[in-house]
């Protein structure tokens, strides 16, 4: 905390026209750096977990032992990749779409509690704020998609946005059981509120809906029908390569990240632990999250289009406002 | 000169300019993404202002659903024809049965090939028409304006969640119910819209609703596909 409290008298100190400039900076470059970070980690993380759940090693050579430098010669080897922007692509389009997708990746970080105090900025609408910044991911998916001019890039960025339309609403009606029960949408005051029982006892079906719909709105096996390697070549991302598709795949990650911590911090009771609360038990929830992720991704085959959005429009949604009728008559009776 | 001012210039501009883009643009695609972009600056201002929590709603509701859906509709339309570009090189196979005929009809509708003698003689009207409407927006939103200082200032409410909340349920809450009812009916008028009874055999579920406007869209698009990668 030593390290916060002078870093905020130094910025204090500056004129004042550009203090707010410079704290945002920092705020910034910290949270990036844990982003690109970690991110470093999931992916080798994501080739061991896939390596062993298909009894095989993984990457084992680059940084011994078990290859966890792996990431750092793939980073160069994708800069130094040839830059390809099809003659019949929308140029503008192409272009833009790897850059806006980063925008809701990385801003999603904005309103994470990392610890008591560790927040980048506490916002009232918390929740408010992490389901509308999904909408710049489905725009980014279409846009990318729709620029490539593809076919299969089409029909990859039309299932992308049918399916993140389907599993917004899910997924922003499962946090609104959180919110009634911490009585705030801020996000630390729903970790305060977790203080004497996590919420995943309290609202143990929207947590369930809250992870199937998070699954879908990251894309991921069983619900990465918008890319589907096997019948779409690999949707939107088609005609990607180089730096431009590794900004998918970062941004891919960042949201993991971001949606596991939303998880930890919503359910989970975020720094909140047993003993000794703080950064790292939300490091350690965080973890857990990704993990799991991972491991349904790696276990469970593709479902079908129709299965997923009947799954979504008829199952999830209905269950998800039942949940909230519940909790309405659960605060009702001991709120 | 502050922060609020620079921000404000910025997005005022960036709001003006993607506004006109959005009728100005050729391609229909593009008009959607720039009112995204307006509605984004729109969500801005409102930030500005210290209403943060109609500046979430604000990209909730028109970035996330309002320019989705117009980029459904966007999209359940042939994209080719749609646009607006001379017929893509049939690959390989030729296989593109249903883009064969589309480039003609597409260059009418948006404008790029021969237009009908009736369109040409009413633009001129119609332009009269917009520019008299548009004068009128103009002046009203004068008389409604006159007096507010540029920028505004940002209301010092604090949290601004709860106050809405109640205000909503108490004083404002026969509006909010009449404005859910309008709502209702228009889901249940585009259910009705859109709910074809089809012509097939039992066996296929009938296509109606959001949710399967994706998934039935997208079926000939698959199987087209699955046609031309011919035999494995």
């Amino acid at each position: 905390m030593s390290i916060v409290s002078s870093l905020n008298a130094l910025v204090g100190s500056l004129p004042g026209f550009w203090s707010p400039l410079v704290s945002a900076l920092i705020k910034v470059l910290l949270v990036l750096a844990f982003v690109f970070g970690n991110e470093i980690m999931l992916i080798w993380l994501e080739r061991k977990v896939c390596g062993r759940f298909q009894r095989r090693k993984g990457p084992m050579y680059v940084g011994r032992p078990e290859g966890w430098l792996q990431s750092i010669p793939d980073v160069v080897k994708l800069l130094a990749k040839e830059d390809i922007i099809p003659a019949r692509a929308d140029r503008w389009l192409f272009v833009l779409a790897p850059m806006v997708i980063m925008v809701p990746a990385v801003a999603l970080f904005v309103v994470i509690p990392f610890g008591r105090g560790w927040v980048p900025r506490d916002l009232n609408i918390g929740i408010l704020y992490l389901v509308a910044l999904g909408s710049f991911t489905i725009l980014s998916l279409f846009m990318a998609g729709w620029g490539s001019g593809n076919k299969w890039s089409t029909l990859g960025a039309m299932r992308a946005v049918a399916m993140l339309l389907g599993y917004e609403v899910p997924l922003a009606l499962s946090l609104v059981g959180v919110a009634m029960v911490a009585g705030s949408l801020s996000l630390v005051d729903i970790v305060h509120a977790q203080e004497r029982a996590w919420f995943v006892l309290l609202q143990p079906i929207g947590f369930l809906v809250f992870l199937v719909a998070a699954a879908a709105e990251l894309n991921r096996t069983p619900f990465d029908l918008a890319e589907a390697e096997q019948e779409l070549v690999a949707g939107y991302q088609v005609e990607y390569s180089g730096m431009r598709w590794a900004m998918f795949f970062v941004a891919e990650y960042a949201s993991l990240m971001a949606i596991s911590a939303i998880a930890a911090t919503c359910f989970f009771g975020g720094w909140l632990g047993p003993f000794a609360s703080g950064p790292w038990w939300f490091l350690a929830k965080l973890y857990f999250f990704i993990f799991l992720f991972m491991w349904v991704r790696w276990t469970f085959p593709r479902i079908r289009i129709d299965h997923m959005m009947e799954l979504g429009w008829k199952f999830l949604l209905p269950v998800a406002l039942l949940n909230i009728v519940l909790t309405g008559i659960g605060l009702a009776i001991w709120g | 000169m502050n922060w609020e001012m620079v921000a404000f210039a910025f997005l005022g501009v960036l709001i003006l300019a993607s506004g006109f883009r959005v009728i100005t643009t050729p391609r229909i695609v593009h008009a959607a993404l720039y009112l995204a972009l307006c509605f984004t600056g729109v969500a801005g201002i409102f930030l500005l202002l210290g209403a943060d929590f109609l500046a979430a709603t604000q990209v909730l509701i028109y970035v996330g659903a309002v320019t989705t859906l117009i980029i459904f509709a966007i999209m359940l339309s042939s994209p080719p024809e749609v646009r607006g570009e001379p017929a893509r090189g049939s690959g390989p196979g030729g296989g593109e049965p249903a883009r064969g005929a589309g480039p003609a009809r597409g260059d009418e509708v948006l404008g790029g090939g021969p237009r009908p003698e009736g369109v040409q003689a009413e633009r001129g009207w119609v332009g009269v028409l917009a520019a008299l409407a548009a004068l009128g927006f103009v002046a009203a939103m004068g008389v409604v304006y006159r007096g507010a200082g540029l920028p505004a200032q940002a209301a010092s409410l604090g949290r601004t969640t709860a106050p809405l909340g109640r205000q909503i349920f108490t004083t404002y809450a026969i509006p909010f119910e009449v404005a859910s009812v309008v709502l209702l009916a228009a889901l249940v008028g585009a259910i009705y819209l859109s709910v074809r009874v089809p012509p097939r055999p039992s066996g296929t579920t009938p296509v109606s609703g959001p949710s399967h406007a994706g998934a039935g869209g997208e079926m000939p698009g698959e199987r087209e596909g699955g046609a031309n990668r011919g035999t494995p």
